[in-house]
């Protein structure tokens, strides 16, 4: 568990004269369930972004599994899958040809398995009976679902989310947090960025980005644990209040 | 008449925004007005209503110089092809929908319980504005050719007359988008039926609005063609005043949803077709059930399997591949008759608007995104050659079977054959290069259709220079190069 499988090192994201992200440090070990919180332009999706490989850093390094990101950086984006807020589609390809394109692109489109499993996801999710249709007649909670289906099934070493329980109905929120839970179990390391989270299925650790600065770096059941009277649902908004507040010297509850 | 306020402020406001964009593209600065920023404005105003005159009135000239008086026979048939265009008019204008919303528009106007009048008004009043001024200017230009007195007269009189038939039209549609379960398809199919049946029954001249566009032609009588014009044309918004109250705002909301996503793009709009081709392409798939499975099998199957049932559920590819090999045979040709020296710059005009034809639709649309793109574990080279190699066969495999077919060609040499590959690979990898450095420095995959016109236009340009077809091989032999060195480093990944 304490092997690291990520390594952020005086990580810093410009764009033009905006800071999104300036001189962070992170290790995230293996199998670990991150949640990522801050206020509007914290940073949170830049650091995921820079995670995942779709942008790169102005300064500073990430490492995953020891190995530097921009010397092996085709063969470890490939570890990586990162769901954004709004994911796209293909136009002309039905739900389940996603998958298929998924399987198919990973050399995978044989494994049974991992069919039953997308089947068993899809099922769960209630798209079931969509698998037939085009994502863009989806809702935005559905295309979710399906990006979610996709990035799963590539079996990610690091698997990062933003604002995945947002667009999901209740029971869709619980399902997800239970198999990010055992996912970690697997050995992957899963990183969130919410200001929702389902009550049960909680993470281990909470970090929290302040004006692209690290504000707070803690395991979650320092400040939360399940004889706790304060529902899970609200500690995100919780420790963003105290910590903001600390941090900017105001009064708080 | 509140509620006539309201609109109309939110639609001046709107069109303000459009205006003061385009005023800030040439100069004006709109967060410090001033009298020197207003005169600035009127200046360019007046550069601009110039510049319409002058070449308004520089098309007239040659169409008067080109053209010459309508014969007797001609006259004779103009009141049947301007009845036949005017059914067309109306036709058309049944089978779309008569309004259309913008976001906001949609969202708050539409639910709302203001008077269907209001929107119908303020959608018809710039449109037809527009309109006339378009049919005046282009029916002054023919009237101009035909040697007809006061062309700019005939030409508002063939505008009005536009406007007259567009309005039974547009107050058609509105009757059609009245219905609570939705418009009534297929009505154009009986309104143009129709009214060509009632063409055959009434042939007399005097019962169709187009007889008055002729009079002047035939009798010099100006006042009556105008009377009877103005008649029609009122009836038309009597017509559309009638039905407005009756649109059902649930139907304008279904088929206004395209206009308005195409509307939010804003001023992006304008330098970026690429993108409302796209919208519209969505909208078009959307309404439909995908058509065929993707194949069993291996990856390459796969691909190629995504390939054949992505031409098949968006026909429309086929059509512009077609049109692609057309358009290299086209300029096979030019580049093979050395007595037209210049027309490849033609063509190469031509090439810079033929956008839609892109190659690489397929590979932009698995590397343009970085969500898609993660699930792509080949390099961007590699991708490239997957994704692009089915459409380049079958391009080429066109260009060449038309090459054999179509009767007007030049010899099958070994030559102009590698010359004909040569502009496809051109064509594939102008494009490609320029994908690739942009998805290198910043993830943008818009505006490299240039990559393609520069390449296709630097071959013609050295084939044309050098007086042999063969020496402009030059062009696709150094980005094959440039792309044989991106494969073997992967360095594109």
């Amino acid at each position: 568990m304490d092997e690291l499988r990520l390594q952020v090192e005086d990580l810093t994201v410009q764009y033009g004269a905006y800071t999104a992200i300036a001189g962070l440090n992170l290790g995230i070990p293996r199998g670990q369930y991150v949640v990522l919180i801050g206020e509007n332009g914290a940073g949170k999706s830049s650091l995921l972004k820079c995670v995942g490989g779709w942008i790169r850093p102005s300064q500073g390094s990430l490492r995953m599994d020891g190995q530097l990101f921009e010397e092996h950086e085709r063969a470890l984006r490939a570890q990586v899958k990162l769901v954004p807020d709004t994911p796209a589609f293909y136009p002309e390809l039905n739900a389940w040809e996603h998958v298929d394109l998924v399987m198919s692109a990973h050399r995978r489109r044989r494994d049974e398995d991992l069919r039953r499993e997308a089947r068993s996801w899809f099922d769960a999710f209630g798209i079931d009976r969509s698998r037939e249709a085009y994502p863009s007649s989806f809702s935005r909670g559905m295309q979710y679902k399906l990006a979610i289906i996709m990035s799963i099934l590539t079996r990610p070493n690091v698997l990062l989310l933003d604002e995945p329980y947002g667009p999901l109905d209740p029971a869709s929120q619980s399902y997800l947090a239970g198999q990010l839970t055992q996912l970690a179990a697997m050995g992957v390391s899963i990183i969130v960025s919410t200001h929702l989270l389902p009550n049960e299925h909680p993470p281990e650790r909470v970090i929290m980005l302040d004006q692209g600065s690290l504000a707070l770096d803690i395991p979650l059941s320092e400040k939360w644990n399940p004889e706790s009277d304060v529902p899970l649902a609200l500690i995100p908004e919780q420790l963003l209040r105290q910590v903001l507040a600390e941090r900017r010297g105001l009064p708080h509850e | 008449m509140n509620e006539l306020i309201a609109v109309g402020r939110i639609r001046y406001r709107r069109s303000r925004a459009q205006w003061f964009y385009w005023l800030k593209v040439l100069g004006v600065d709109d967060q410090k007005p001033d009298i020197w920023q207003s005169l600035y404005a009127l200046y360019l105003l007046a550069i601009v209503c110039g510049w319409v005159v002058l070449s308004w009135a520089g098309i007239v000239s040659i169409a008067h110089y080109l053209g010459g008086p309508v014969s007797a026979l001609w006259l004779h048939r103009l009141p049947l092809i301007f009845t036949l265009v005017a059914i067309l008019v109306v036709t058309w204008q049944v089978a779309r929908i008569p309004l259309r919303l913008g976001h906001g528009d949609l969202e708050w106007l539409a639910p709302s319980p203001i008077s269907r009048r209001i929107p119908v008004l303020f959608d018809l009043i710039p449109k037809q504005a527009v309109r006339l001024m378009m049919i005046t200017l282009i029916g002054s230009v023919l009237a101009s050719a035909i040697h007809a007195p006061q062309y700019l007269g005939l030409g508002l009189l063939v505008g009005l007359w536009w406007l007259a038939m567009e309005s039974f039209g547009y107050a058609a549609s509105l009757w059609r988008a009245s219905r609570p379960r939705g418009p009534l398809p297929g009505l154009w199919i009986a309104v143009l039926l129709g009214l060509v049946g009632l063409l055959s029954v009434l042939r007399a001249p005097m019962v169709w609005p187009s007889h008055f566009v002729i009079l002047p032609l035939t009798e010099h009588a100006w006042q009556t063609a105008f009377m009877g014009v103005g008649a029609w044309l009122i009836a038309g918004w009597l017509a559309i005043w009638l039905a407005a109250p009756s649109v059902h705002m649930l139907t304008i909301q279904k088929g206004s949803v395209l206009y308005a996503d195409i509307r939010g793009l804003g001023t992006r709009y304008a330098p970026n077709p690429g993108l409302v081709q796209e919208l519209r392409q969505k909208a078009v798939l959307s309404r439909r059930r995908p058509w065929g499975r993707l194949p069993e099998g291996s990856s390459r199957w796969w691909e190629l399997g995504r390939w054949f049932w992505s031409m098949v559920r968006m026909p429309g590819q086929i059509l512009r591949f077609f049109e692609l090999s057309l358009f290299l045979r086209a300029g096979l040709l030019l580049a093979s008759d050395r007595r037209i020296s210049l027309a490849w710059l033609i063509w190469v005009f031509v090439a810079y608007w033929f956008r839609r034809a892109s190659l690489s639709r397929w590979f932009r649309t698995d590397v343009g995104d970085p969500f898609i793109r993660q699930f792509w574990p080949d390099t961007l080279a590699h991708r490239l050659v997957w994704s692009t190699l089915h459409p380049l066969l079958w391009v080429l495999a066109i260009a060449v079977a038309a090459w054999v077919i179509l009767p007007a060609g030049t010899e099958f040499t070994l030559t102009h054959l590698l010359f004909l590959i040569g502009l496809a690979v051109s064509w594939w990898l102008g494009e490609a290069v320029l994908i690739i450095r942009q998805i290198d420095n910043d993830g943008r995959t818009d505006g490299a259709h240039l990559g393609s016109v520069v390449a296709v236009g630097a071959m013609m340009f050295v084939g044309a220079q050098l007086h042999h077809p063969g020496a402009a091989l030059a062009v696709p032999i150094i980005l094959l190069l440039w792309f044989f060195g991106q494969w073997q480093t992967g360095s594109a990944s």
